[in-house]
């Protein structure tokens, strides 16, 4: 059994346990923290995301945590997950309740979901996602793999191959994003059952080849 | 393609699953973490936990029961039970809920709902609104005292919308535990009047009503307390039962009852003998000299 | 502890109890229905059920049945057999804790009521080595003779291809009012997993270090997989959804009938439902004191009390004197499973509860409070007829050793 440790990064605005229980599932040795050396030996993060931006991003700031995720994903190369509002924080700014400054690891901008097309905002529930990019999150995922959305705003990466998958919603919308290291998801894996486990075990047996 | 969702709801009374039954009886069913389980493995889509004995002990639905009981809930998990503080929402989104629900704040402190929407998004809050047919007017019914409110369906609806709730779970207070079926003519008005998901809950008493409402209702989601405690693989029979009627239905049982029939009361039917009989043995034809 | 006004149930009830604003329990709400439903049409509708599990090949039986040699299992069979016409299969765990009155009747019954049975005997040692760890891990002697009653008529449902299984009453209906008769609820496993096995499932035993238990020991109880279920499309029903459920009457008509045999019981006055078990109303019971501070003497009561057969004031009289009587099958316990009467002490007062239990002056353990209440219901209406005891009928003759656990045995014929 894999004794990977694997850290969930604590910035006080996410569904740590949530993220924690489904990791446990899959017998992963797992650490809510936001402690640096906890952080920094971890062999993979998880930057959860339940939350506002704003809150998010401050958050983010004010702990310290983002010039030690700097360092640790941008220069040391280590593997990261981030969900919902941890993926968006990964652009370059996002529009929710302003203008705010993400991380910019991936180049983009988050806006919200046109209501235009009819598609009521916020898009909650289970979806069906389009695998773009099929390593490393999505080996067992297929068309029909239904994952957990709810979020008002979506990220559209400036680059196509940042694209990892899609999901129909009035237009086709980004689900899924990955840049070497650094993969994200918009739906919530901890909270897709058994296809949720799928895609996380399929990141982490993957995502190495990268680091 | 977005599905509609079929969601359970547990009541819990005194730290226990119950039957609710008018929102006064109460029938006792077991521990959280198990009907949580099993609900899981039966395929549910989300699952709703309310503390419904919260305010009356004048306390919230605690943390440490959410941990508890969340371990293999690996399904949105909603929670709710004497909301009144911000403070509440961060222990409990930090315990394994993934979304908080409010009731009584929505009639009285609506502020309540833009905070908890500011911090953690709109989309991680579900106001809850109880909703009573008396004389074939609909009225916005408070638990805590027991009587209709002062404020019109229209304006409670409204108010939920502007505070910035993501989703609205009604809950049809005449219908509750009655097993006649969901009051679609309030679902219909109801979503004629809101943009956000609604969630329906009140009076299911197996797939045929979830069918009736799905098929009536623009609704995002069919709610049930009592009937997915009662018989084996329930969410998973009744799943199966509406897909005949709807492609919007997530099924990704291994399970699925593709092959399995249901009477008119949701229950399973006998498969055919025969198909029995080629379950059971091989057929070897005897050689005839 | 609140205590119900009608019946000698409290909210510490360990399948948990609801009291509505009267002080009357859910447990006793739910019974009402026994008064108020037309149990005709009740019948009417368990006729449907069953007839559409007819088979109609002739190949195969029509239902499983799960018996023992006591537990209304004759008058399950009849009904099943006799009264609604199927062709049962009786399936049987064999606890091993039998008594001669026990194989006795289970004989009786394979050949009184004319059926095919199969039984299921997990080898001694296995039995032994889970039930030190049962005993050691949460206090329970029982936990296999509950497992195993509970997944083999599963299993063979699964293996057999016979979707039906008919039990006789719903224990959660029964004593807590976990639902309506009318809800028809159906066998679970979630229900298994919680109520009868107290959330212990057979994998989460395996335990190699320290109870030298593995996959293999606890092979026989595994449930089956979902698919296996869905693909027979297996349904359990339980009969006291549509037969207005009287245990007593019940038995004493298989008495007159069949010649049902019943024995007295160390721990309780109802002679009928547990004569096939050295140990139900014996070690099983005293532990049972030990953890929940009372005894199944007091759900005998209840039942008797909501039925209209005895008064509350009787239960409590029988309540109060079988509560105190002393267990007399330990050493042939603790002799079978390998271990001191003191560790079998020593063990169970670990699960001593103390919302029940307190030491008094000499240190010696005293209940708290009394287990029942003493109010009464106002709107109760009190039985006419005096209660009568439970009938004692007379000893058969088996030809095997009548003192100690039967494994396997004879019976009269």
């Amino acid at each position: 059994m894999s004794r990977l440790t694997i850290c969930i990064v604590d910035y006080g605005v996410g569904n740590t346990h949530s993220v924690a229980n489904a990791l446990s599932f899959l017998d992963y040795k797992v650490k809510i923290s936001q402690h640096s050396d906890i952080v920094r030996s971890a062999d993979i993060l998880i930057l959860p995301g339940v939350g506002a931006f704003e809150v998010a991003i401050s958050n983010l700031k004010s702990s310290g945590l983002q010039e030690l995720l700097h360092e640790l994903v941008i220069e040391k190369q280590k593997p990261i997950l981030g969900i919902c509002v941890g993926m968006q924080m990964m652009a370059t700014y996002s529009e929710e309740n302003g203008h705010h400054s993400g991380l910019n690891w991936i180049p983009g901008a988050v806006v919200k979901l046109d209501e235009k097309f009819g598609f009521p905002v916020p898009h909650v529930g289970w979806n069906t996602i389009s695998p773009v990019i099929h390593e490393p999150l999505f080996t067992t995922a297929h068309n029909e793999s239904h994952f957990y959305f709810d979020h008002s705003f979506y990220f559209k990466p400036d680059a196509q191959h940042h694209v990892a998958a899609t999901v129909n919603y009035g237009p086709s919308i980004t689900a899924a994003v990955q840049h070497e290291n650094i993969c994200g998801v918009q739906f919530h894996p901890e909270k897709s059952q058994t296809n949720g486990l799928k895609l996380f075990r399929s990141f982490v047996n993957g995502i190495q080849q990268y680091a | 393609m977005l599905k509609k969702r079929i969601i359970a709801v547990l009541p819990v009374y005194n730290g226990i699953v119950v039957q609710s039954i008018g929102f006064h009886k109460y029938l006792p069913v077991g521990k959280a973490e198990i009907a949580i389980e099993f609900l899981n493995a039966w395929g549910i889509d989300e699952i709703v936990v309310a503390d419904i004995t919260a305010r009356k002990n004048q306390r919230v639905i605690q943390p440490g029961f959410i941990k508890q009981i969340s371990k293999k809930c690996l399904v949105p998990l909603t929670v709710g039970g004497g909301i009144t503080r911000l403070e509440d929402v961060h222990e409990l989104i930090h315990s394994g809920a993934d979304k908080v629900c409010v009731n009584n704040p929505v009639l009285t402190n609506p502020g309540l709902i833009s905070e908890i929407a500011r911090n953690y998004g709109d989309q991680c809050v579900v106001a809850s609104i109880d909703i009573i047919r008396e004389n074939n007017s609909l009225y916005v019914w408070d638990y805590t005292t027991k009587t209709r409110s002062t404020q019109s369906v229209a304006q409670v609806l409204q108010t939920a919308i502007q505070a910035g709730a993501g989703e609205l779970l009604i809950n049809s207070v005449h219908n509750d535990g009655k097993y006649t079926g969901y009051d679609t003519e309030l679902f219909t008005e109801v979503c004629n009047q809101v943009t956000v998901p609604v969630l329906a809950c009140g009076g299911a008493r197996n797939a045929e009503s979830m069918i009736q409402l799905l098929n009536a209702t623009e609704v995002s989601a069919a709610c049930a307390g009592n009937f997915f405690h009662f018989f084996e693989h329930s969410v998973t029979i009744t799943k199966k039962e509406i897909a005949k009627h709807s492609d919007a239905i997530r099924i990704e049982t291994a399970a699925n009852y593709k092959q399995n029939e249901v009477d008119a009361y949701g229950r399973l039917i006998k498969k055919d003998d025969a198909v029995l009989e080629h379950l059971l043995y091989l057929k070897i034809e005897k050689e005839i000299i | 502890m609140i205590y119900c006004k009608r019946c000698l149930y409290t909210d510490a009830h360990p399948l948990f109890l609801v009291l509505d604003d009267e002080g009357i329990c859910s447990g006793c709400r739910v019974h009402e229905e026994k008064n108020t439903l037309d149990w005709s049409k009740r019948f009417e509708k368990l006729k449907s059920i069953v007839a559409s599990y007819k088979n109609q090949s002739g190949t195969n039986y029509d239902c499983i049945v799960p018996v023992c040699g006591a537990r209304d299992s004759y008058f399950i069979v009849h009904m099943v057999k006799y009264v609604l016409g199927l062709n049962p299969l009786l399936v049987t765990y064999n606890k091993h804790y039998n008594t001669a009155v026990g194989y006795r009747n289970l004989s009786n019954l394979k050949i009184k009521l004319d059926c095919d049975i199969m039984s299921l005997t997990v080898n001694p040692e296995k039995i032994k080595k889970i039930t030190r760890a049962t005993l050691r891990r949460f206090g329970s002697i029982y936990w296999h003779c509950i497992a195993g009653q509970t997944v083999y008529p599963v299993q063979m449902a699964v293996k057999l291809k016979i979707p039906l299984i008919i039990w006789g009453a719903h224990q959660g209906i029964d004593q807590v009012g976990m639902y309506s008769h009318l809800d028809e609820v159906e066998m679970t496993r979630k229900y298994r997993k919680e109520h009868d096995l107290m959330g212990y499932e057979a994998e989460d035993l395996i335990n190699e270090e320290f109870d030298n238990i593995t996959e293999d020991t606890v092979r026989p109880f595994i449930y089956p997989d979902d698919q296996e279920i869905e693909n027979v499309g297996v349904r359990g029903i339980y009969l006291n959804n549509y037969i207005r459920w009287d245990s007593r009457s019940q038995h004493e008509a298989m008495i007159l009938q069949y010649g049902y045999e019943t024995a007295p019981q160390t721990r309780t006055f109802d002679t009928y439902n547990d004569v096939d078990c050295w140990n139900y109303s014996d070690v099983h019971d005293y532990i049972k004191l030990i953890k929940h501070g009372y005894g199944k003497v007091l759900d005998h009561a209840t039942r008797e009390i909501r039925l209209g057969h005895m008064t509350k004031e009787k239960g409590v009289e029988l309540v109060n004197n079988y509560t105190q009587k002393k267990p007399e099958n330990i050493s042939l316990f603790t002799k079978w499973l390998g271990i001191t009467e003191n560790s079998f002490f020593y063990i169970v007062d670990q699960f001593r509860n103390s919302k029940f239990w307190e030491r008094d002056k000499e240190f010696n353990w005293q209940l708290k409070q009394l287990p029942y209440g003493k109010e009464s219901d106002s709107n109760w209406q009190v039985p006419e007829s005096d209660y009568t005891d439970f009938t004692i009928t007379a000893q058969g003759k088996s030809s095997d050793d009548a003192d100690g656990y039967i494994l396997i045995g004879k019976g009269s014929i």
